[in-house]
């Protein structure tokens, strides 16, 4: 079929769905970006090298500046860790592969293809006003280029690749240990991946909230963003309430990592390791209550302004203790200084730094001094940079021989990490004393002084970059011709130094168990090094044979490019004409969009591909839940709060409107009655129909299926002729004002979760017919009942809100 | 259980009718209160989380807890100025 | 030297916070070079005991007091930094801003100036891509501000369209420009002199030069040059 077309090489890397190989694919797609972002820095510290220069105009350097930020932010530093996640984490945990394999592929192509968006993005006019994307200047008012619309459908596709990231995660990591791997005996690194993902799956919501309110805004002429009672502080709300949390999730990974290397090469176990575990947990909770500290100047007040500041220099706590234990691991330790130690050592000295500095923007009084400047600029790039960065490439040596079986050059990498640490620190130190310099300015006077300290930092910049020339050189060439490595070079203890280097298809011959003592049991029962992990030829225990073919599928990169297409078709239409408001969508791609959507969903549901479960687990504490239903519900936590965020825009714009229709004037309440009626009653039959199926009368489940279909399409109905009747009476359109603007988005953005609803009916009820969930698979018809009821709940909540008051 | 459900949401339209009558912020609360009450039948009884294992119901219940915090957060922000 | 209010503010703040910063990096680093250089390891010596292994978890290891030390230290020092900082914000932004004094010494100004009350404020407006100042005789400057020195200024800044920032650099105080709300600051100015207004928000392709200048005058200049405006 479609795997005759490619050779086996190209379509073993498009149609893996292998844990490994999508780990490697993220890895090198994210050096790539890296690269990429890095070039578009060093444009940019040139133009900056000196006062008045030219080398890059206003627009382009506003172009540069913001997508250097977004592609380091979100093509970079997370697909970085996550690279490692992938290929590290089954192995750590003692799990074959993660929860859901083709869910992970298709995250990959996802984050592919949202990268190519915002690359493309420059043709039209890459988004240019930096990565934070602050309204009202991002209203088509403002910025009509369609490069923006470019940008905002790639963040929409990168967010879904990480919602589906983190329901994966999330499962694999709470069910899948191997026995006796209890999340205690778990290392760093997948707990600070966990916490991680807990932030992702709370934080992106209000991001694609965000971002989705502006491309509304931007293509169908809404107000969220370009009103008084919206505007500026509602997108300053919304963005930094996921923006905080998003630059903990670009960090922890790192210190997961680091906090793993370097008892390795200390040579004794890592102190405090509990207190560093809460540590991060107390981190990334109190990370939801800090970001009012990017709004000190906004005019909030000072009840708003002096709790954040209290918050925000709390958070530094947690961050002392790890850093603290970090470094009393050293003691009497024997301090093996390897490529990976160095990296991992300077990235805690130089996070120092930039967690010492960020304690000073923390305070609201400093901050209205500092709000704005280099000051800023040199805090968050000693963390990301400094913190994240340098951990990651500690990573990369540290595991590079598990992924290639070969050594990597010593010499040079130690060279790499002494240029790096010295031009890193010649390119932000100076920063900090430019802090009355504005940030974002393409250029400056002489007379302001700023020139020396700039071409300094420019000069930094040059030795930082080029400096990772020394790394990727490094690595490719040991890559062919390093030293073989061994399974276990650096004699370290985590599980997947106990398989060989490369990891073998398969990952374990039998997964391990963990006794009650704390050795580690290989299938024979004997202990390592004893027992083996890996039997010298390829043949399996277990009967788990495993080759490369198997496990492949062509419908995560088929459903990526189709949701490409489909977004790329929503963003690129030109303004409407004669008076531009807002922009036409390009149906030819929307359409090619669609039908490839559809054609893949239903590729992939019809595929024969079987996940691996192992019947032995560790899964505390959801020992007796499911694996599809844990996500289901992860999935359900997210979407509550994408509607929060949605419903907190409705009443953040209602609350600063002097006037708002009175109840009734606007909406009739009956219409509202008879839908909420209508939806209490399909959430009655989808019970039905699931109890038909347990009991196995599939008239009844069919008829309970059909009765959901019918009263879910009633209630779109009955809001199709609302819709109509306000739209043809006043003028009464989404582009009317505030009123009409947040009562058509969030009932709209419920309706499309109805429609889904529906067409996951119709698929239950394809499948009814042809004989399945009765009796012991009812499975699939309880998840549709709990998405279903769930978008039920919503409508309860939004009935009131939007009809009765 | 449908029926609660459905006289709630009587309840709650024939609320509105008088809306004139009650005090706005009373009125208000109310409602969100039985919009409450309402999501909390559902989930504990359509979606079944009265029947399923603990874990499961604490994870919810722990997140909508969040939620409600940030929530007062930014109600905070709207008000204090 | 000072130059304003708000500069003092911050430069004692800063240094309180720059002063105990130094102390805890030189400790957190001078710890982390003496443990790396102490124990590091040499040809002769040997892997200490509870060398994590492959084969077996390793043991855990320190201990609670160790932490709640560092977090009972850090939280000391945090308090200062809070508790300092309340302070200077409270001076800062006070509740009601404090008497403009700026017009006194203009004839229209003078009962103004008997009853201790307060000038009017100044309204200072961010547009793409310049600053516009507003006097209560609705006189208007663009990009110039003129204010007297060692008076108190009460400015109300806002925006006619995007988000920009307005920033004072040499008093280091700053506030967002936002359209359709208003945002109070004050300072006193103590030397004349002509210092950099500038937009510390990206708000478009112009934004780098949306400069204005703080000209401080003399108190008579100021209030000669006044009565002459219309």
């Amino acid at each position: 079929m479609s795997q005759d077309i490619f050779p086996p090489r190209v379509r073993r890397w498009l149609f893996t769905t292998n844990h490994k190989e999508v780990g490697i694919l993220y890895l090198v797609t994210a050096l790539f970006f890296f690269i990429a972002a890095g070039l578009l820095a060093l444009t940019v510290r040139t133009q900056l090298s000196v006062p008045d220069n030219n080398v890059l105009n206003a627009d382009l350097y506003n172009q540069f500046v913001t997508v250097h930020g977004l592609l380091m932010i979100f093509w970079v530093l997370s697909p970085f860790a996550f690279g490692f996640a992938n290929y590290i984490i089954p192995l750590q945990i003692g799990a074959r592969d993660l929860a859901f394999p083709r869910l992970n592929a298709m995250s990959y192509w996802f984050y592919l293809f949202s990268g190519v968006a915002i690359i493309m993005s420059f043709i039209f006019g890459a988004p240019d006003l930096g990565w934070t994307l602050y309204s009202p200047q991002t209203s088509f008012q403002f910025t009509p280029a369609i490069g923006l619309n470019v940008g905002a459908a790639a963040l929409i596709l990168i967010t879904v690749s990480i919602t589906m990231s983190s329901v994966n995660f999330l499962v694999t990591v709470f069910k899948m240990r191997a026995p006796g791997m209890k999340l205690r005996n778990m290392p760093v690194f997948p707990w600070a991946i966990l916490v991680t993902i807990f932030m992702m799956l709370y934080a992106f919501p209000s991001f694609l909230a965000a971002v989705l309110l502006l491309y509304v805004d931007r293509a169908f002429g809404t107000f969220y963003f370009s009103s008084i009672q919206g505007g500026a502080l509602l997108w300053d709300n919304v963005f930094w309430f996921f923006g905080h949390p998003e630059v903990y999730i670009v960090l922890f990974p790192a210190i997961g990592l680091i906090a793993d290397v370097i008892p390795t090469f200390a040579r004794r176990p890592l102190y405090g390791s509990k207190y560093i575990i809460g540590s991060m947990i107390a981190a990334a909770i109190i990370s939801f209550i800090v970001w009012g500290h990017h709004m000190f100047v906004t005019g909030i007040g000072l009840t708003s302004t002096k709790l954040y500041t209290v918050t925000t220099i709390a958070v530094s706590l947690p961050f002392d203790v790890m850093v603290i234990a970090m470094i009393e691991t050293l003691i009497k330790a024997r301090v093996k200084l390897k490529a990976a130690a160095l990296f991992a050592l300077g990235a805690i000295a130089l996070f120092v730094i930039g967690g010492i500095t960020g304690v000073y923007l923390a305070s609201v009084a400093l901050d209205h001094a500092l709000r704005g400047t280099y000051f800023v600029v040199a805090h968050f790039h000693y963390i990301m940079v400094g913190g994240s960065i340098m951990g990651l490439i500690a990573g990369l040596y540290y595991w590079f021989p598990k992924f290639t079986g070969r050594m990597y050059n010593e010499t040079v990498a130690k060279i790499h990490f002494g240029v790096s640490f010295i031009g890193f620190n010649i390119l932000y130190f100076p920063m900090f004393l430019l802090l009355d310099m504005p940030r974002r300015i393409q250029t400056y006077t002489a007379d302001t002084g700023w020139g020396p300290l700039n071409s300094l930092a420019t000069l930094g910049g040059f030795i930082f970059g080029g400096a990772q020339v020394l790394l990727f050189l490094n690595l490719v060439v040991s890559q062919r011709r390093g030293p073989p490595s061994g399974p276990n070079p650096w004699d370290a203890w985590t599980l997947e130094w106990s398989l060989p280097s490369p990891v073998p298809a398969h990952d374990f011959d039998t997964i391990p168990t963990i006794a009650e003592d704390g050795t580690y049991r290989f299938g024979n029962g004997s202990s390592y090094p004893n027992g083996s992990a890996h039997s010298g030829d390829s043949k399996v225990g277990n009967g788990l044979a495993y080759s490369h073919l198997e496990g492949m599928s062509p419908w995560p990169i088929v459903m990526a490019f189709a949701a490409f297409l489909f977004f790329l078709g929503l963003s690129i239409g030109q303004p409407s004409s004669p008076t531009p408001v807002s922009y036409k969508p390009f149906w030819p791609l929307i359409a090619d969009g669609a039908i490839l959507g559809v054609i893949s969903l239903y590729g992939y549901s019809r595929e024969r591909f079987s996940g691996h479960e192992e019947s032995h687990v560790e899964s505390w504490p959801f020992r007796e839940v499911p694996n599809v239903k844990l996500g289901i519900w992860t999935f359900l936590g997210a979407e509550v709060i994408f509607f929060g965020v949605l419903i907190g825009a409705y009443f953040f714009v209602r609350t600063n409107s002097a006037t708002w229709p009175a109840v009734g004037e606007l909406f009739s309440i009956r219409n509202g009655f008879a839908m909420t009626l209508v939806l209490l009653t399909s959430s009655l039959t989808a019970i039905m129909a699931l109890a038909s199926a347990k009991i196995g009368s599939r008239n009844g489940l069919i008829a309970g299926l059909l009765a959901t279909f019918g009263l879910g399409a009633s209630f779109l109905y009955i809001k199709a002729t609302e819709w109509i009747e306000l739209g043809t009476h006043g003028v009464f359109s989404v582009a009317s004002g505030l009123p009409a603007t947040s009562y058509f988005i969030t009932t709209g953005t419920h309706g499309v979760h109805v429609v889904a609803g529906m067409c996951m009916t119709v698929y239950l009820l394809a499948n009814t017919v042809r004989g399945r969930y009765i009796k012991g698979d009812y499975h699939a018809i309880e998840h549709f009942g709990l998405y279903w009821h769930f978008v039920d709940i919503v409508w309860v909540f939004l009935f009131p809100l939007f009809y009765l008051i | 259980m449908f029926a609660i459900l459905v006289g709630g949401t009587d309840i709650e339209f024939n609320l509105a009718t008088l809306q004139a009558t009650i005090p706005y912020n009373y009125y208000v609360s109310i409602l969100l209160g039985l919009a409450g009450m309402k999501a909390i039948l559902i989930a504990m009884f359509y979606q079944h989380l009265k029947y399923e294992p603990r874990s499961l119901s604490s994870w919810v219940i722990i997140g909508l807890v969040i939620a409600s915090l940030l929530m007062s957060l930014s109600f905070l922000q709207l008000h204090g100025h | 030297m000072a130059v304003s209010n708000t500069q003092v503010i911050f430069d004692n703040l800063y240094g309180i916070f720059t002063y105990l910063a130094v102390i805890v990096g030189v400790i957190v680093f001078a710890l982390m070079a003496y443990l790396i250089i102490r124990y590091r390891a040499t040809k002769s010596s040997s892997d200490p005991e509870d060398t994590p292994r492959l084969g077996r978890i390793p043991t855990s290891r320190g201990h609670g007091r160790n932490v709640l030390i560092t977090v009972t230290l850090s939280t000391f020092l945090l308090a200062v930094l809070i508790i300092t900082s309340f302070a200077a914000v409270d001076t800062l932004f006070p509740n009601s801003p404090p008497n403009a004094t700026w017009c006194y010494g203009i004839a229209t100004y003078n009962q103004t100036q008997v009853a201790g009350q307060s000038c009017p404020r100044l309204d200072v407006t961010g547009h793409q891509f310049y600053w516009v100042f507003r006097y209560p005789n609705n006189h208007a400057d663009t990009n110039i501000f003129r204010v007297p020195v060692n008076t108190t200024v009460v400015l109300d800044v806002t925006s006619a369209d995007v988000f920009h920032d307005f920033g004072i650099i040499q008093f280091k105080i700053k506030t967002d420009a936002i359209q359709g709300r208003t945002n109070t600051i004050w300072f006193v100015p103590y030397q004349i002199e002509n210092y950099t207004i500038q937009c510390f928000e990206l708000c478009g392709s112009g934004h780098a030069g949306m400069i204005a200048r703080l000209q401080v005058m003399r108190a008579s200049d100021f209030q000669s040059w006044y009565s002459g405006t219309k």
